[in-house]
């Protein structure tokens, strides 16, 4: 590398501006955060909000049961991934909120919140890139959730095709995934899996856009069961069975299973018993344990119950909505 | 003079190269300049600011995908990944400032964007010292200055 950079003086900052931003954007936070103090030029571009607005990068943003939030990046390419901590971005519950929230949902860079354990009908709105948020109260007092994806210890119907789907118990044993038609308010019958049965550790999850079953129950294997075309039963296919005796910390055994992320590489990211993020991949039939816990570094986020969730920061502001009272949480 | 269904394309050091029009307008400036006015086709296109041997190199790169594009069977999704792996790998640094600046003139998306995440992979997990001496970037920052960019950090809520 030393030998071909003598050439031509500074040829690279003689590249047109717009390759340059192009060249930058693929790179990820860890990588971005070091370019800032290569030159001045750079710091200017990288620090723009025109260069903000070109990046997406995956997120995660992951909330314990110790009121922390953390910001988790993916470098997700495809035939590579990494998972790690946005150093910094540790915050604590914003002032204001009650005591144990949880997610369920992201869009815009706002999160959802409800109070935990009460039929509290507010709903919290929290932007944490702008430090506001607001409150929400239902009318009537009726709590109605926009239905979104959550991954965690809340069983929100799955929403995929303008329906809901929730996995379900049937005394008669027949039915196991319910399906609700939003359009016309009705539920109707849905195939599940060949080989599910009653009581099992299976959630309901998408892949890839496809319903899709983690299923935990057996002793030796955990399935993941993708439903290639949607409604037919016989598309019902077992994409991923991983051999679980390596498994090695206690009590993860038999635990439900919760897809985070299908990465680009073909392995998809899981959270276990809402504690435990492995990579799980299907070609070498290996899990790999992602010690997220450990990225962040402080004892107070040792591991404990999570939710996770994708998330785009976003620098919406909460005033937009014309409501009289935005908080500030800085 | 090209025959039908060819074009020909001359660099800005008079070199001539004789092309599939498939594999010319892999680039959209080429293709609106054929799809605009008839004579390019049937004359010669100057390719302003390109000289002979990054010309020859963007025709190598656009022959393949061309071809990759009309028969899947003889050149595979996986052929061209490690075609485009090698493509890169081969370069030494001026070609892929030549390369790039053409690229993005010409506008060959694909190319320029493999490119782009070649360079960002250059970059990528090194500390501002080491980006400094690769690119030949030159440290406008102050010790100070510098201390103080890495005392802010941009990520924290």
């Amino acid at each position: 590398m030393q030998k071909l950079s003598g050439y031509r003086q500074e040829l690279f900052m003689n590249l047109p501006s717009a390759i340059i931003t192009n060249i930058l954007s693929r790179l990820s936070t860890k990588t971005i955060t070091q370019c800032l103090c290569v030159c001045k030029t750079w710091l200017k571009l990288l620090s723009s909000p025109a260069f903000a607005s070109l990046r997406s990068p995956p997120y995660l943003i992951m909330h314990n049961r110790f009121c922390n939030f953390n910001l988790i990046e993916l470098e997700d390419e495809p035939n590579y991934h990494d998972i790690y901590y946005v150093p910094g971005t540790n915050t604590e519950h914003p002032k204001g909120f009650p005591e144990r929230m949880a997610m369920f949902g992201s869009i815009n860079g706002l999160i959802c919140f409800h109070q935990v354990g009460f039929s509290s009908p507010v709903v919290y709105l929290w932007n944490p890139c702008m430090g506001e948020y607001i409150t929400i109260e239902s009318p009537g007092g009726i709590m109605e959730f926009p239905k979104v994806v959550t991954f965690g210890v809340y069983t929100d119907g799955i929403f995929l095709n303008d329906n809901l789907h929730w996995l379900i118990s049937d005394p008669d044993g027949l039915e196991l995934i319910s399906c609700f038609d939003l359009d016309k308010e009705v539920f109707q019958p849905f195939p599940a899996p060949p080989e599910l049965c009653q009581y099992n550790l299976a959630s309901l999850e998408v892949y890839k856009e496809c319903l899709s079953v983690c299923d935990n129950t057996s002793d030796f294997d955990f399935v993941i069961w993708v439903m290639k075309d949607y409604g037919f039963k016989s598309s019902w296919n077992k994409e991923f069975v991983i051999n679980k005796n390596h498994i090695d910390r206690i009590g993860c055994y038999y635990e439900t299973i919760h897809i985070v992320k299908v990465l680009e590489d073909g392995e998809v990211l899981l959270l276990w018993d809402d504690f435990w993020f492995r990579t799980c991949n299907a070609k070498r039939k290996t899990l790999h344990d992602v010690d997220i816990y450990k990225l962040i570094g402080k004892d107070e986020n040792s591991p404990s119950s999570s939710e996770v969730m994708d998330y785009v920061p976003s620098l919406f502001s909460l005033k937009e909505f014309g409501l009289e009272r935005v908080e500030n949480t800085f | 003079m090209a025959s039908k269904g060819n074009l020909t394309l001359k660099s800005c050091n008079g070199k001539e190269f004789i092309v599939e029009e498939k594999v010319a307008v892999m680039s959209t400036t080429i293709k609106n300049m054929v799809d605009v006015d008839d004579s390019f086709a049937q004359g010669v296109i100057p390719i302003i600011g390109v000289d002979g041997k990054i010309l020859a190199k963007l025709i190598e790169y656009c022959k393949e995908h061309a071809e990759a594009d009309e028969d899947e069977e003889v050149k595979s999704e996986e052929y061209l990944k490690k075609f485009d792996e090698k493509f890169v790998d081969e370069l030494n640094l001026n070609d892929l400032y030549d390369l790039l600046k053409a690229s993005n003139y010409l506008e060959i998306t694909k190319l320029l964007n493999l490119l782009c995440q070649k360079v960002a992979s250059m970059i990528k997990g090194k500390k501002p010292e080491e980006i400094r001496r690769i690119f030949n970037i030159k440290n406008d920052f102050t010790p100070e200055e510098e201390e103080e960019i890495n005392r802010q950090n941009p990520w924290a809520f």
